[in-house]
């Protein structure tokens, strides 16, 4: 990780980073979405 | 490491904002928000400890003594939902959000207004959920599992779906934010293989949250859709199942017994080094092994489940991947002995705990691995040996495990040191009455006295007496912790040094004590000798 500047207060990160953040946020967030949708899948089972 | 010299010099120029609402209410700081988390897990253990403490009195004797039936199911299942969702996972949160951030350099969590969110929504969920205990037809009263159909009858459950709604997504936001805080946020040379194995197992834990945590909103959902907008999904009737309800709860609730249990397994992982004054015996074979456990978590969940009928194959698929489970457990056991092993070993009350949880969390694990044989669980299942079973698991586990790492880190958040004495009176007390607590459980189980009844067969009565008996003293030996935390924070002498701790190794002792409220504005600089487990290569 390059030597970067972080602002305290918000703790945001500059440059890569903070693209880093978003990125893994955006994969985390439609893991979670995805799962929860999944477990209606059950309905399948139905008979 | 030249870092701590300057670090103060140049934090002072900020502090903590002045106003209560403003610093508390509107805080984004990692430090403020992670005390928010340990003030309000202390404050709920009073409140899921004041059930427990009305069930064991209900269980004192034999015949029905101080409540109705309803109202002590109404005990039993909010003790659980307020141990589990309101004591044991925000103080872990709360302790992520104190250390990781101290631990890998970073100045603050990476989405701090997200992580006021994250604790704010808690509050709110839990005057919910204990709010039912004051509505016409009371509170849940189906158990934490709230199976369907006994679950569906609760006129509650509406707001027990709502409140646990909002526990997920905040248990979601937290997880996303210490995932994308260690994997972004680290200082140069925070390589992942350098980090403390406390930092590890909150990043496995987060990923387990994420994975669970839906699923289990999805669970509820379907409850909620099936009382109120006439859904079938667990209704034989309409083409349902509720054994389905059953897979799905414990695809969740059993990675959810792990949730609670990795960050202990970093506490310890950081307390033991410290106090052997040697580096973590394996710190590769340590994280593998969480890892491992995590990964097993999500392949066991139906040994919950044996009783109900699943069909043969599945029974012993779901014993041998449970009893696999033990390997990597064995691993951190042995490895936290190997640590001890011929280090000069000092036993402030953090180690005592340490030790505590490392010998009582094995007795746990040996009777959970007794109730994964499929023949000899159905003995077991439903029986107060369960109850003993999970409690070892979870108090001289988990509970132990918060409570060391509130010892241990204490000084560095206040500035000042515990009292020793006191400390040492309230470990003693509490590890013999939780042992007179739970440890006669097992004999009642095995005896077969069934879980989750307010009544009970005279030939129960000697055991049950001398658990209660344990039960009030162990509650009560809990007032002691308080009172040493109060005395610490506001009125210990002592001051503690920076690095609090005469063998601690790790970023977080290079910064005064108390921490500043700023933090490595400046990445530090990773200096390998300074670094907990020591070089990762040797």
């Amino acid at each position: 990780m390059a030597q970067q500047t972080i602002h305290a207060a918000t703790a945001q990160p500059d440059g890569k980073s903070r693209r880093g953040v978003r990125r893994t946020v955006t994969i985390l967030a439609v893991v979670a979405l995805a799962v929860y949708l999944s477990t209606f899948l059950q309905i399948l089972l139905m008979k | 490491m030249s870092y701590a010299a300057t670090h103060d010099q140049h934090d002072d120029h900020h502090g903590a904002p002045k106003g209560f609402f403003q610093r508390w209410c509107m805080s984004t700081n990692h430090k403020d928000i992670g005390t928010l988390y340990l003030i309000f897990s202390l404050t709920m253990l009073f409140i899921g400890g004041s059930f427990a403490m009305l069930i064991r009195a209900e269980l004192f004797k034999p015949g029905m003594q101080l409540m109705q039936p309803y109202f002590f199911n109404e005990m039993t299942a909010m003790h659980a939902l307020v141990m589990i969702f309101g004591a044991i996972m925000p103080a872990f949160v709360g302790l992520g959000n104190w250390m990781i951030p101290l631990m890998v350099g970073a100045p603050d969590m990476a989405l701090p207004r997200m992580n006021n969110l994250s604790f704010w929504i808690l509050p709110f969920a839990f005057v919910l959920l204990l709010s039912t205990l004051f509505l016409p037809g009371g509170g849940p009263a189906g158990g934490w599992t709230m199976y369907p159909p006994l679950s569906l009858q609760s006129g509650s459950l509406a707001y027990a779906v709502f409140a646990i709604h909002l526990m997920g997504i905040s248990s979601i936001m937290g997880a996303i934010n210490i995932i994308a805080t260690i994997l972004n946020m680290r200082a140069p040379g925070m390589d992942l293989m350098k980090m403390p194995v406390f930092v590890w197992s909150w990043l496995i834990t987060a990923f387990l949250l994420i994975a669970v945590m839906p699923a289990l909103a999805g669970a509820v959902t379907m409850l909620l859709t099936d009382k109120y907008f006439g859904t079938n999904f667990f209704n034989p009737g309409g083409g349902g199942d509720p054994v389905l309800y059953q897979h799905i709860f414990w695809f969740f609730g059993h990675p959810e017994v792990y949730i609670m249990i990795l960050p202990a397994f970093g506490i310890i992982s950081e307390i033991v080094p410290t106090f052997a004054r040697k580096p973590i015996f394996g710190y590769k074979a340590m994280v593998f092994a969480i890892a491992c456990i995590a990964f097993l978590s999500f392949i066991v969940w139906a040994h919950h489940m044996f009783a109900v009928g699943l069909p043969l194959g599945a029974e012993v698929f779901f014993m041998y991947a449970t009893m696999l489970i033990s390997v990597p457990t064995g691993v951190k056991v042995f490895n936290w002995v190997a640590t001890m092993w011929g280090g000069s070993m000092t036993f402030e009350t953090p180690m005592l705990f340490a030790i505590a949880f490392i010998i009582l969390f094995t007795i746990g694990g040996f009777s959970g691995l007794m109730m994964a044989l499929v023949p000899a669980d159905f003995q077991y299942h439903d029986t107060y040996f369960i109850v003993a079973h999970f409690h070892y698991v979870l108090v001289t586990g988990a509970l132990f495990a918060i409570i060391g790492a509130a010892y241990y880190w204490m000084p560095k958040w206040t500035g000042n040191m515990y009292n020793e004495f006191w400390g040492k009176v309230h470990f003693w007390n509490s590890v013999i009455w939780v042992n007179v607590l739970f440890f006669p459980q097992h004999f009642l189980g095995l005896a077969g006295m069934p879980r989750r009844i307010p009544d009970y067969n005279v030939a129960f009565a000697n055991f049950n007496m001398i658990s209660s008996i344990g039960g009030f003293l162990f509650g009560a030996t809990q007032l002691i912790f308080v009172g040493v935390l109060i005395h610490c924070a506001f009125f210990s002498k002592k001051k503690a040094t920076d690095r609090v701790w005469e063998g601690a190794k790790g970023l977080e002792w290079t910064i005064p004590s108390p921490a500043p409220h700023h933090t490595f504005e400046v990445p530090p600089v990773i200096n390998d000798d300074e670094l907990a487990h020591g070089h990762v290569n040797d």
